[in-house]
């Protein structure tokens, strides 16, 4: 047998004794074996939701860059995050879908303080909505959420630091703890947490302030305002407090003044309260007040125990 | 029907069903006479079981063949083993997640969403590829049939609304409905990122939140049954039935892809669900001796940086070296005379003569020769542990992992394994063969500045180790009295570990070191002998770009996904290596 091409290219094929041509007997166990079908395979058709796309890529626009403990500069990088999300159309739903989504970015530099203003300007823009906010499942904890707001704000998990920074009105409420400084600088609302927190109503000039667990120092340098602690005040309460007032439903460590030592190990006490009124319903350590106070109160289980600079012992008033 | 023709049924069905995954290694399934649910995959034991009244019922309410009902079966169930979840640890994942959203809408709500998402991502797997698309959805259509419940036909409507615009098939929807299929397309079931799941399950579990409250005024109020009326995913019994082991697996098998953060949570929440982690019979704190005397790790850091190493096996390349044994070799020659054995001489010296005195012979003399072979070296780790790196404690430090990756590799090849653990001071672990003792000494956390001690890595990388010893009687290294501490050497440690050729030396930084150039100097010194290699992490590596010597290899790790280039370019760079003595 043999093939060739003829003049006009085509294949031609002599036969004659091709039943002569030696069959290998191997061959034959091949024979059941067939080119496999070709299947159609699909690509999954996800279309992501716009908003959502939206938001993240502003988020990752967003520059903040101010070191991590700093108050006063937030201002500017706060502003920017305002122009950004204003005009935008969103909802509140897409606000917590990016709370949900921030996890992707939780490597970028300064992600907490990012995270926290852009949520804030977010929150911010449509104060009318109510805003629920995830953060169980972030490694890196949020910080300054809640700044200068104004809106209604549930999250669900704990915080980090500056949490309600400055805090003019709306609610904001907390399941989880804050670390350190809620409601520093708060003039209105307000604010709930449903764990512990490091420092309670720095600086407080208005709004109401209710923790359901412990607090670390609370009130310190406040001007007005109320603060609920539900459990115990671990370090100080009213610390330089000049109006305002404070309930513990716990046990109080110092309250009316700060605790020191001096270079010799010798205890002193400073920073006393000046006005305002402090209720302690359980233990109490040590209290003070500074002589020269105004419309200041310190109760014990209901009892004063100093009002304007003077200390009532048992058995007067 | 006979047993044995529905045992010839499911065995065709299962054959085809597998076939259309391309035969993955699965026990025959088990067909039971009832079982809650109509057929589930057993992640612990790889088996799927089926229920029969479950076929019988489906195939009567619909009219679909009872082997087509078994293939659609059998194609769901394979899929969770090769789609979603594919294993134990996803599924915890999935579950612990689903948990976070959705505890307060009810246990039931949670069980149904985990189960009901893996089941959309199984599905959706199998529906883009053609030879498994139509078994899925004969079944999906045949079991929609046998709903009797306003809401459960219409969550399942969705879903098989959903299967079919994936699989490019009409489908006719309620109006009302189609906003809810359009959500759902926004989710991504088929991405294994963690953060994509956790977007999905959201997502997900929020369509059928809306989907209760818009017809039954919420959750709690209804019973949902999964897709298929199966419980193949229920965690809750798969975590009660799971051994301690089966759990310390699945948490290896996710310990790779979230936070270190998250893993802790993931155990909490195991807990809560009364699963009880592999916990070291060993005390928490691991002390080990170290020139700095005794340091205490975490045991708990300790083992999640070896669990999780075992996700990423580094190649360690042989080294050629000399080797403990000797060969024989008889190659002296002697002046021949009567009495010697004939055979021994030499008559060619000779002109072909014996000629005693003149004639040579083989004089039979054994001479050792030191023979060299392809060897495992040792390994020197050197660990910043600056502050910049992160503690591993709180963090999941890729720098950490990187050293334990490689202690552990080295150690596998039964390599002795030493430690220099730098920040603003340094301490070293001479060699050892205790993993647990290296390890601790990797993943323990200084927290200062950048200064590597370069006298101490010099001394640990040659014959002068012994100094470092004798140079410190003060310091306390594993518990032994001075006098003892040379002897300790020579009855713990090999007498090669102290050849400076026999050891590899890998330092893992994220740069940023004070002396610099010093280290470099060192490293480029000894880039043959001690094929010194630098693991940079982090954003430090322009620092070195304009510094470093060539012959030093650098490997540059900037997330998790370039750990496997680092195994690649050492894979290459040993092929190499074998190629050019091929040529040779």
């Amino acid at each position: 047998m043999g093939t060739g091409e003829n003049m006009e290219g085509h294949l031609v094929v002599r036969t004659g004794n091709a039943s002569k041509s030696p069959v290998v007997p191997f061959a034959g166990r091949f024979g059941r074996y067939a080119p496999e079908a070709e299947k159609d395979v699909r690509k999954a058709d996800v279309r992501e939701d716009e908003v959502l796309k939206q938001l993240k890529s502003l988020f990752t626009k967003f520059e903040c860059e101010c070191p991590t403990q700093c108050y006063e500069i937030l201002e500017g990088p706060y502003n920017e995050a305002l122009k950004l999300v204003r005009g935008l159309n969103y909802s509140a739903q897409d606000v917590t879908n990016l709370s949900i989504a921030l996890a992707e970015f939780q490597d970028m530099v300064g992600f907490p303080k990012r995270a926290g203003l852009f949520l804030s300007a977010l929150v911010n823009n449509m104060p009318d909505e109510h805003f629920v906010i995830h953060t169980k499942h972030l490694a890196v904890p949020i910080s300054d959420l809640g700044y200068r707001n104004i809106g209604n704000v549930t999250v669900k998990g704990s915080l980090a630091d500056l949490i309600g920074h400055m805090m003019v009105g709306g609610t904001m409420v907390i399941e989880g703890n804050v670390r350190w400084a809620l409601a520093f600088r708060m003039k209105g609302g307000h604010m709930e947490i449903g764990g512990e927190c490091g420092q309670v109503g720095n600086e407080l000039s208005g709004g109401t302030i209710l923790v359901k667990g412990d607090a670390g120092s609370v009130g310190d340098n406040m001007e007005g305002g109320l603060i609920i602690i539900k459990g115990n005040a671990v370090y100080t309460a009213g610390r330089a407090m000049k109006g305002g007032a404070i309930l513990i439903l716990g046990n109080a460590k110092i309250v009316g003044m700060q605790e020191s030592f001096t270079g010799n190990n010798e205890r002193y006490y400073y920073g006393c309260i000046e006005g305002g009124e402090i209720h302690v319903e359980g233990d109490l350590g040590a209290f003070g007040m500074s002589g020269s106070a105004k419309d200041a109160r310190i109760y014990h289980k209901g009892k004063l125990i100093a009002e304007n600079g003077k200390i009532f012992t048992e058995g007067e008033k | 029907m006979t047993d044995v023709d529905a045992g010839k049924k499911v065995n065709v069905a299962w054959e085809k069903a597998r076939g259309h995954f391309h035969y993955p290694a699965l026990s025959e399934p088990q067909v039971v006479k009832k079982m809650e649910g109509g057929a589930c995959f057993n992640f612990r034991t790889r088996e799927t079981l089926v229920d029969e009244t479950f076929v019988a019922r489906v195939s009567r309410a619909s009219g679909l063949s009872v082997d087509d009902c078994l293939e659609g079966i059998f194609v769901h169930e394979i899929g969770h083993y090769m789609a979603f979840p594919r294993n134990l640890g996803t599924l915890i994942l999935a579950g612990k997640m689903t948990d976070d959203f959705f505890k307060d809408q009810g246990e039931e709500l949670v069980h149904f969403l985990v189960q009901t998402y893996a089941d959309m991502a199984n599905d959706t797997y199998s529906v883009l590829e053609e030879q498994r698309r139509d078994p899925i959805l004969k079944m999906r259509n045949a079991s929609q049939e046998e709903i009797n419940d306003k809401l459960n036909a219409k969550v399942r409507a969705v879903m098989l609304a959903y299967l079919h615009h994936q699989a490019g098939k009409p489908y006719e929807l309620p109006e009302e409905l189609k906003p809810y299929l359009e959500r759902m397309i926004t989710i991504d079931f088929l991405n294994d990122n963690v953060e994509k799941m956790r977007q999905g399950i959201w997502a997900f579990g929020n369509i059928i939140k809306d989907l209760i409250e818009k017809n039954c005024g919420g959750a709690g109020k209804v019973s949902l049954k999964a897709i298929d009326g199966a419980s193949d995913v229920e965690i809750k019994k798969i975590l009660e039935n799971a051994t301690p082991g089966e759990i310390r697996k699945a948490l290896r098998e996710i310990s790779d892809k979230i936070s270190r953060h998250e893993f802790k949570k993931v155990e909490d929440w195991l807990g809560k669900n009364g699963v009880k982690p592999h916990k070291s019979s060993h005390p928490p704190i691991l002390t080990i001796g170290t020139s700095e005397g005794e340091l205490q790790v975490d045991r708990e850091v300790v083992e999640y940086y070896r669990e999780l190493s075992k996700n990423y096996p580094i190649v360690v390349s042989r080294k050629l070296l000399e080797t403990d044994s000797v060969v024989h070799s008889y190659s002296d020659i002697q002046k021949w005379r009567p009495g010697v054995d004939p055979s021994l001489a030499l008559p060619g010296t000779s002109g072909g003569r014996f000629l005693p005195g003149i004639t040579r012979s083989v004089k039979i003399r054994d001479i050792p020769v030191r023979t060299t072979d392809y060897k495992t070296p040792h390994l020197l780790v050197i660990r910043d542990s600056s502050g910049s790196m992160g503690d591993p404690k709180e963090i999941k430090c890729y720098t950490t992992l990187g050293a334990n990756c490689a202690a552990r590799s080295y150690h596998l090849q039964g390599s002795f394994v030493g430690v220099i653990n730098f920040s603003g001071s340094s301490f070293y672990l001479p060699y050892t063969r205790d993993l647990d003792v290296a390890l601790g000494a990797i993943d323990a956390y200084q927290g200062g500045g950048t200064v590597v001690d370069v006298e101490m890595v010099r001394k640990m990388l040659g014959p002068e180790m012994a100094e470092l010893y004798r140079n410190h009687p003060d310091r306390s290294l594993r518990n032994l009295p001075k006098e003892y501490l040379k002897k300790e050497i020579s009855v713990g440690v090999p007498d090669d570990v102290f050849k400076a050729e026999s050891i590899d030396v890998i330092m893992f930084t994220d740069g940023g070191i004070a002396n610099l150039n010093e280290v470099l100097g060192l490293f480029a010194e000894k880039a043959q002998l001690n094929r010194a290699t630098i693991v940079l992490t982090g954003g430090f590596a322009q620092e070195l770009d304009d510094n470093i010597d060539p012959r030093i290899k650098v490997h540059r790790i900037e997330s998790e996904k370039d750990i496997p280039k680092l195994i690649i370019d050492e894979v290459r760079r040993n092929l190499a290596h074998f190629v050019e003595g091929l040529r040779r």
